[in-house]
């Protein structure tokens, strides 16, 4: 007998309320998110006392809405997972005792879920994962890459020493005097702009694949800073242009020296910045040359969202990857933790 | 009617049964642990030890505030979730109104938990045979209690005395929550639907006050 597994799962790590109703890992029958950016957006980033204030303020809604957009009731669920990590953990702890109460009030099992595995997965929603892949998650709160040779197999192969790219975006914005969140508007306004600055491309030691953003965005401050101080004219848009070109360097050199060494035909590029057009064009274009298949995941699941969370519990829903009612949130947790 | 009572909004974590207004079973803690860890525990462990269903539960009662702001939205959070999830209603209840129904005090008690940099979260009940409230809950700087204290005669002070601040305070009774009790007061506890439910914080957040003060300079 061939039973379908519908799980509902909630994500809250961050400034997104999400839940989702989702069968077999694939098939969306529902995807609510409530956005808190327009609250975060008066003090320039997320404040993560406010963050779980809205979270609390919407967790019921959106889990009645995405029941009802599905059009299934408790009953229909075979389980209920939600982000355990990493994350604010104020926030995370809203959406993990949420699912501990539900999960208890219908006695569902509960999966705990890392969110950067969502973060992969989420391009099980568009098209079937091919392993060996190697994965880039690139947002504001996360900068990895990540080795699978299999589902749930995960190794971490390289990751930020500093700034998350999403982190740089926003304060490189900020000092050209975009608003928050800067990435999409330093993305934009890139287009318009030459690369006249030439900052810095962090390699770091030969053969690493971690990365270090805090020396490209110290060196655009100080860049600016001293062009202000001598009263020269500052084109914004050759800023962002010329930290583009930096960040999309390094990015896409890095990665693809990893799916190279590692021997694999499959890269997948997501989290927020993924969004980022700079960046997919040149991955966009070097898979092509390089004989790569690329996969992005469709905006709405490259930023945060429960479906993601979904399609990865659907494989830990198979292995049994059960959580218990003292399941808390962590505010780092490995991924490759997760391996199973 | 079977109620089921949750209090996370301090240090202690006090759950429990009632039926009809009378304790069936009750967990109450002290203990410096993580509250999001044990209290889905605690309750499984009522309903199981009461020989309840979770579907015999008529209502839930949620301790809404002041106190640690984590502590206090799990509380709401669990609260509110399986208000929605059984389809039963949901009532609040003032965290320091716990204080001064558990304390078994009568005449004018005045709970307070530590609000930080010389401040603390209190109000000023008559409790007798029902609940008066003499002045109103808030954040307050501990001269405005003490000339609060001032204005009502036998005033007791409420604490709990494991919490640091207790050290400079003038002689107070050492009181931890005991949710159970306040069903005996049904004129504290307050109905609410159970989407727009929030905690009552009694103070907003840093980043919001110096933003505010920021938008008015």
């Amino acid at each position: 007998m061939n039973e379908d597994i519908v799980i509902l799962s909630i994500e809250t790590s961050c400034d997104e309320t999400a839940c989702s109703v989702i069968r077999n890992g694939n098939e969306v029958l529902s995807n609510i998110v409530v956005s808190q950016i327009d609250s975060h957006k008066r003090f320039g980033g997320v404040v993560p006392e406010v963050a779980s204030r809205h979270h609390v303020e919407t967790i019921t809604v959106v889990i009645e809405e995405a029941l009802e957009a599905a059009r299934m009731t408790p009953a229909d669920l075979s389980a209920v997972a939600v982000t355990e990590g990493p994350g604010l953990i104020g926030a995370l702890l809203i959406g993990i005792n949420a699912a501990k109460a539900f999960s208890f009030a219908h006695d569902l099992p509960l999966i705990p879920v890392h969110h950067i595995a969502g973060h992969v997965y989420a391009n099980q929603l568009d098209e079937e994962l091919h392993f060996p892949l190697v994965a880039l998650i690139v947002s504001g709160g996360h900068t990895e890459l990540i080795y699978m040779k299999d589902h749930l197999s995960f190794e971490v192969i390289g990751e930020t020493r500093d700034d998350a790219v999403g982190e740089a975006y926003d304060k490189v914005a900020r000092v050209i005097g975009l608003p928050y969140p800067g990435g999409p508007h330093v993305d934009r306004l890139s287009k318009e702009g030459h690369d006249i600055y030439e900052f810095p491309r962090a390699y770091l030691e030969p053969g690493s694949y971690d990365f270090s953003f805090s020396g490209v965005k110290s060196s655009v401050i100080n860049t600016l800073h001293n062009q202000r101080q001598k009263g020269q004219e500052v084109n914004a848009a050759d800023v962002a242009k010329s930290f583009q070109e930096s960040v999309v360097e390094v990015l896409t050199v890095k990665t693809l020296r990893a799916v190279k060494d590692y021997g694999v035909e499959n890269l997948i590029v997501a989290g927020g910045v993924a969004a980022n057009s700079g960046l997919r064009a040149r991955f966009e274009e070097k898979c092509q040359d390089e004989g790569i298949k690329l996969s992005v995941p469709q905006l709405k699941y490259c930023t945060d969202n429960a479906a993601m969370i979904g399609a990865v519990a659907y494989h830990l829903y198979k292995k049994g990857a059960f959580g218990t009612l003292e399941l808390n949130g962590r505010n780092t947790i490995d991924i490759e933790e997760y391996t199973m | 009617m079977i109620t089921l009572m949750i209090d996370t909004s301090n240090r202690p974590l006090s759950v429990a049964i009632n039926e009809d207004g009378r304790m069936v079973a009750e967990i109450n803690t002290t203990v410096r642990k993580t509250h999001s860890a044990t209290i889905m525990v605690h309750i499984n462990h009522l309903l199981e030890s009461s020989g309840y269903k979770r579907s015999d539960i008529n209502r839930i009662v949620v301790a809404r505030g002041p106190g640690s702001y984590t502590g206090v939205r799990i509380g709401v959070t669990i609260a509110k979730t399986l208000a929605q999830a059984l389809g039963v209603e949901l009532y609040s209840v003032s965290s320091l109104a716990v204080i001064a129904a558990s304390s078994g005090a009568k005449g004018n008690v005045l709970p307070m938990f530590d609000g930080r940099r010389g401040n603390v979260y209190s109000g000023l009940y008559h409790v007798s045979d029902h609940f008066e409230e003499m002045e109103a809950a808030g954040y307050k700087s501990l001269e405005t209690v003490y000339e609060e204290m001032e204005k009502h005669e036998k005033v007791c002070l409420l604490a709990d005395g494991s919490e640091a601040f207790t050290e400079n305070l003038p002689k107070y009774t050492h009181a931890v929550p005991r949710i159970t009790t306040v069903e005996q007061y049904p004129e504290i506890l307050r109905r609410e639907n159970i989407h727009e439910m929030v905690p009552e914080y009694l103070k907003i957040s840093e980043a919001e006050k110096n933003w505010m003060n920021q938008q008015q300079s």
